[in-house]
């Protein structure tokens, strides 16, 4: 009953506002509902990349075209996804923020992201936007490439309110869009490369007014603070990573958010005294409220390899030993496909997912890696090459509720590693590595794959040869999984067995991940092309021009 | 005989080479190849193709889409040679895989950014990828102009064609192949320029010849310049060669528009006739010579260059039929001349003018109006057209004999002010904006009779007046876009709108279509640029793309 009252309430509410530009929390929780729009990263908290729409289906996909384009005046790159709402689309990159009618494809409003330029220069991929333009009461939010987060009117672009949020000159970025969860606006940060400390912070969405700061990195006598080398290496935790430059995931009824922390700094161990250095290369979940660390699980202690745990966690249930179980799914940029359960962080699964070779496998028991002699070649001063050097590049896989399958866009490639001597320059790089990827001759350079979760298998293999794959996943009922590739190409693929059914050359590079919603009836694919990032741009940069767009797809009428 | 065996064993050796001759820049019959700027040299923009027509033209789509990486704005046109497709911006220079889309080689312009400095409407480029033998032609903003290899897209020579950008001497036109030779004009008219247009050798880059638009005192024209009072004026006169030319290789004469007079204001030229300012001359590609001359405006001091395309058509005039040129002039008329002496068969107007009252049909001369008089006193004038046409193609459909327009309804809000004398700066003496009476259109498609300038049908443009190219082909379509970015596909017997695409930025640029492997393709530039257009597209993002489309299978 009690449930009943608030569904009406919802609907309520909904209809009270289907012509406002407001939006609430409820609708960002019960986001899939109506397809009309798309509130959130992921398509829904959950980031399953997951929509129920069919009418674009196996059987008519060969008449997909597209119906608008819209050049977004930015070269540096598009990794960010659309929100929609009421018709309209909101788009972020870097430089820009964008509202367009969805109906025609024409700019209602666009504002500068107005940054310090000076900032671009500790930003060495540029200034680029991941995750979404983030919509809420009626204020869309973002940062900025100089370290700050902002809200702008959703009706009319300006800007109400924009707070700094650290020193760009130490090599603090913004490249991630800030998230909402439970009425407070969740920000991360960007630099894990340089001399940063990582943080997750919480503000009040109406006035930008900060609420917490959780360091990702313990403060001496904090705990986690003995995972550290305080008395060899005093100052190693103030420059120690840990970012936070992808989105999170959410779960309203724990109310907890799901955020990934990067590499610990520098990636050569010496400078730690090869320390756990939490809580690098985890997963924290965090009361959105306050900030409070629930819990946390570090995938890889005493990061070695530039192992960002950053990628986007799905959330889903999932019949783990006959018990239905509330499940965390990252496919790990360290070639582990992680299976948690999200309400304790306790382990529960974690196979490789592309070739790995750093470790063996993971104990179940303790949840560390089981190293490979790698590791040790390493820090004998050895040059090693190791798998992988990504499992997939900073961006969305897809989990099919209906077949409990993960698709995601798999790398094949191996890092060639060899540690130096880190420099301290503030803003500086400060990896301590020398550098450079391979694949060798003859072999993938990756594969779109389905995978089972729990046993890491891959139920079907898609090997692609030309060249690495950056682009999000998108599965729909409609029997297709929606992806693209650096060279432009937009492409569906057949979710039973991976075969290309379709594609669309766009003009520059795809490295963002595509929605799905509807529009007076008819179902659009909407994905934003323009080659952008570090990874992108060193595999694919001279074979694919810049330029960002949106594009927008849907059936040709028989 | 020999003739006919010797071209064809040519074709079968130069089959599968980058390398493209002389003959087949005249005799472009292969539908798969666009040559040349306009379709043509001699610039009609027509295509015989039709697989593309009324019946289909809903089901046309995009098949692939190209970034060009720039958001200073796209006017160019694509050349296509042997499946390659060849585009140049002012930044860039690109081979495209005609069938897929994909970049074969892509080249950086480089150029001096201070040149930016005299380039008022930012780095753009007009005209074509001009391609000849083996190489690409094209200048760059800081006044070179190039030749790139067509299959690496290295660079094979580079010349100067301005000692300094710095007095406004700027590159925004391609230079174009005629007779073996490369013609090449120069930008900069509203700044402090003497016009010219050179001729190069395409495989060396050395200069052959350079033909000013305004004479040097003693040479002939020379008196229509004030020497007494103002003795410098000449040489900051205007004048400028920034489109492109038309060619006739039986008359082997190529045919280019000159610029405004500069400064607008005629106090600083004493009132004087400025030759050869707002004119169209017939040069001889292989030695500059001036064959013919027709100034348009003697005196012009509204801004109203000639550069417009000359058009090469035949045309039956009373009972006879003569070689003829049409242009679309900025100044609203529609002139129609003998191209093989300069002699003016007919000149209407093809839209509203208020600056004269008509084209005196003996002298040549425009018979004016008192707004000239009264803007000499320094009253504030409205002066229709601002422009009739925004420098782009207009087409020629040779089955109707009808020209398709994008034309203007604009008028220019205009006051002379004292010119401050700074090299490279604008020197134009006026002051001024634009204005469209409220409720009226701010432009039209037109389809218009040369000869006597009536409108056969219009289309009125209510949001945005159009600066895009116009094709017409025999499927029965003019292909054109608009300034907020949508592609259109009109019927070319009523101009009403059977197709559109809407594109992320502007349309300004005129499309091609070819055909590869047996079906047809529309290739258009996308991408907001240029000082005019600018004025309407507050609302549209900048953003360089190329657009191909076609008809999607059943």
């Amino acid at each position: 009953m009690k449930q009943i009252l608030a569904t009406a309430l919802l609907s309520c509410l909904s209809f009270a506002c289907a012509l406002s530009w407001a939006q609430t929390a409820d609708e960002l929780v019960n986001n899939g509902k109506n397809p009309d729009n798309v509130l959130n990263f992921g398509m829904g908290y959950d980031l399953k990349q997951y929509s129920p729409l069919k009418q674009i289906n196996k059987s008519n996909i060969k008449r997909l075209v597209p119906v608008w384009h819209f050049s977004l005046a930015n070269n540096a790159g598009e990794h960010a996804q659309p929100t929609i709402y009421n018709g309209v689309m909101y788009v972020v990159n870097g430089n820009w923020s964008f509202a367009i009618d969805v109906a025609t494809g024409k700019q209602l409003w666009r504002t500068p992201a107005g940054y310090d330029n000076a900032a671009l220069r500790v930003a060495g991929s540029g200034a680029l936007m991941r995750g979404t333009a983030t919509i809420y009461n009626g204020k869309l939010f973002r940062q900025t490439v100089d370290a700050h987060v902002m809200a702008l009117d959703m009706k009319t672009g300006k800007e109400v309110w924009k707070t700094k949020y650290a020193e760009w000159k130490e090599g603090y970025k913004g490249v991630v869009a800030p998230i909402i969860a439970g009425g407070v606006l969740v920000s991360g940060m960007g630099g894990g490369d340089s001399t940063t400390r990582g943080f997750v912070d919480g503000y009040d969405p109406e006035t930008g007014k900060r609420l917490w700061r959780t360091w990702t990195i313990p403060a001496p006598g904090e705990k986690g603070s003995e995972t550290w080398p305080h008395a060899g290496k005093p100052d190693a935790w103030k420059y120690g990573g840990g970012a936070t430059w992808q989105y999170a995931s959410y779960d309203p009824q724990l109310d907890l958010v799901y955020v990934g922390t990067g590499n610990a700094e520098p990636y050569n161990t010496a400078y730690r005294e090869g320390m756990d250095s939490l809580y690098t290369a985890s997963i924290l979940a965090l009361r959105p409220k306050t900030g409070e660390l629930v819990w946390h699980y570090q995938y890889v202690p005493n990061d070695s390899y530039d192992y960002d745990a950053n990628a986007e966690s799905i959330l889903a249930d999932l019949r783990v030993d006959g018990k239905m179980r509330k499940v965390l799914i990252n496919p790990h940029k360290n070639g582990f496909l992680y299976v948690l359960d999200r309400t304790n962080g306790q382990l529960i699964a974690a196979n490789p997912y592309t070739k790995v070779t750093w470790a063996t496998h993971i104990d179940m028991k303790t949840g560390r890696p089981v190293l490979t002699d790698i590791l040790q070649k390493a820090m004998a001063g050895e040059e090693v090459v190791f798998y992988p050097s990504r499992g997939t590049n900073a961006t969305l896989s897809a989990f099919n509720p209906n077949t409990g399958l993960v698709y995601l866009n798999a790398w094949h490639q191996a890092r060639i590693m060899q540690f130096i001597e880190p420099k301290l320059v503030m803003g500086g790089s400060y990896t301590g590595v020398r550098t450079s990827f391979t694949t060798p001759k003859g072999e993938p350079q990756g594969f779109h794959k389905a995978i089972n979760p729990l046993t890491g298998k891959d139920v079907w293999s898609v090997p692609y040869y030309d060249v690495v794959n950056s682009a999000g996943m998108l599965a729909t009922d409609g029997g297709l999984l929606f992806t693209g590739k650096l060279t432009g190409e937009f492409i569906a693929l057949d979710q039973e067995n991976g075969k290309q059914l379709w594609q669309f050359k766009t003009g520059s590079g795809i490295n963002a991940a595509p929605i799905t919603y509807t529009h007076k009836g008819v179902q659009y694919v909407t994905i934003l092309s323009g080659i952008g990032g570090s990874n992108p741009n060193r595999f694919a940069g001279s074979m694919t021009p810049r330029g960002g767009s949106v594009w927008t797809f849907a059936l040709m009428p028989e | 005989m020999f003739k006919i065996i010797c071209l064809l064993c040519f074709v079968m050796m130069c089959g599968s080479v980058r390398a493209q001759t002389q003959d087949e820049l005249r005799n472009n019959k292969n539908t798969d190849n666009v040559l040349s700027f306009g379709m043509g040299n001699d610039l009609k923009m027509w295509s015989p193709l039709n697989k593309i027509n009324k019946s289909n033209v809903k089901r046309l789509v995009p098949v692939w889409h190209f970034s060009t990486a720039n958001n200073n704005g796209e006017l160019s046109q694509p050349t296509v040679y042997n499946g390659v497709m060849y585009v140049v911006n002012a930044e860039w220079t690109f081979a495209i895989d005609v069938a897929t889309g994909k970049q074969i080689w892509r080249t950086p312009v480089n150029f001096d950014r201070g040149a930016l400095r005299v380039a008022s409407t930012g780095a753009i480029m007009r005209g074509a990828a001009t391609i000849y033998d083996g190489k690409l032609f094209r200048q760059t903003l800081d006044a070179h102009v190039m030749a790139l290899d067509m299959k690496t897209g290295k660079e094979i020579w580079k010349s100067k064609f301005c000692e300094t950008y710095a007095e406004g001497c700027r590159g925004v036109i391609a230079p174009q192949i005629f007779n073996g030779v490369l013609v090449s004009g120069m930008s900069g008219g509203d700044s402090t320029t003497r016009g010219f247009v050179d001729g190069y050798d395409p495989n060396t880059g050395k200069r052959l010849w350079r033909t000013w638009t305004i004479p040097a005192p003693g040479e002939k024209g020379s008196e229509t310049w004030p020497h007494k009072t103002w003795p410098d004026a000449w040489k900051y006169g205007g004048g400028a060669t920034w489109q492109a030319s038309s060619y006739d290789a039986e008359l082997d004469l190529l045919y280019i528009g000159t610029g405004n007079a500069q400064p607008y204001n005629p106090k600083y030229r004493d009132g004087m006739d400025s030759l050869c300012t707002t004119c169209v001359l017939a040069l001889r590609p292989k030695t500059g010579e001036v064959v013919w001359h027709y100034q348009t405006i003697p005196n012009d001091v509204f801004d109203f260059d000639a550069n417009a395309e000359w058009m090469i058509a035949d045309l039956r005039v009373e009972g006879k039929m003569r070689k003829v040129l049409i242009s679309a002039h900025k100044g609203g008329f529609l002139y129609v001349l003998d191209r093989t002496n300069g002699q003016l068969i007919a000149a209407n107007p093809y839209v509203r003018v208020n600056w004269a009252s008509r084209i005196d049909m003996k002298t040549g001369r425009p018979v004016m109006t008192d707004l000239i008089d009264r803007a000499i006193k320094g009253e504030t004038v409205d002066v229709f057209p601002s422009r009739g046409t925004n420098a782009t193609l207009i087409a020629f459909n040779p089955k109707t004999n009808l020209i398709y327009a994008n034309t203007w309804n604009l008028a220019r809000v205009m006051k002379y002010v004292d010119v401050k004398h700074i090299p490279g700066g604008n020197t134009t003496g006026i002051q001024s904006t634009a204005m469209t009476p409220a409720g009226e259109p701010v432009g039209h498609h037109r389809a218009i009779e040369p000869l006597t300038g009536k409108v056969v049908w219009e289309t009125p443009l209510m949001e945005t007046p159009s600066s895009a190219g116009m094709l017409a082909t025999d499927g029965g379509l003019l292909f054109t876009g608009i300034i907020t970015g949508e592609m259109v596909a009109l019927d070319i017997d009523s101009g009403k709108r059977l197709w559109q695409f809407q594109t992320g930025s502007s349309i300004n640029a005129p499309p091609i279509t070819y055909t590869h492997k047996g079906v047809q393709y529309v290739s258009v530039q996308s991408g907001k640029a240029g000082a005019s257009a600018s004025r309407y597209n507050q609302n549209v993002p900048a953003g360089g793309a190329v657009w191909t489309f076609a008809v999607m299978q059943d």
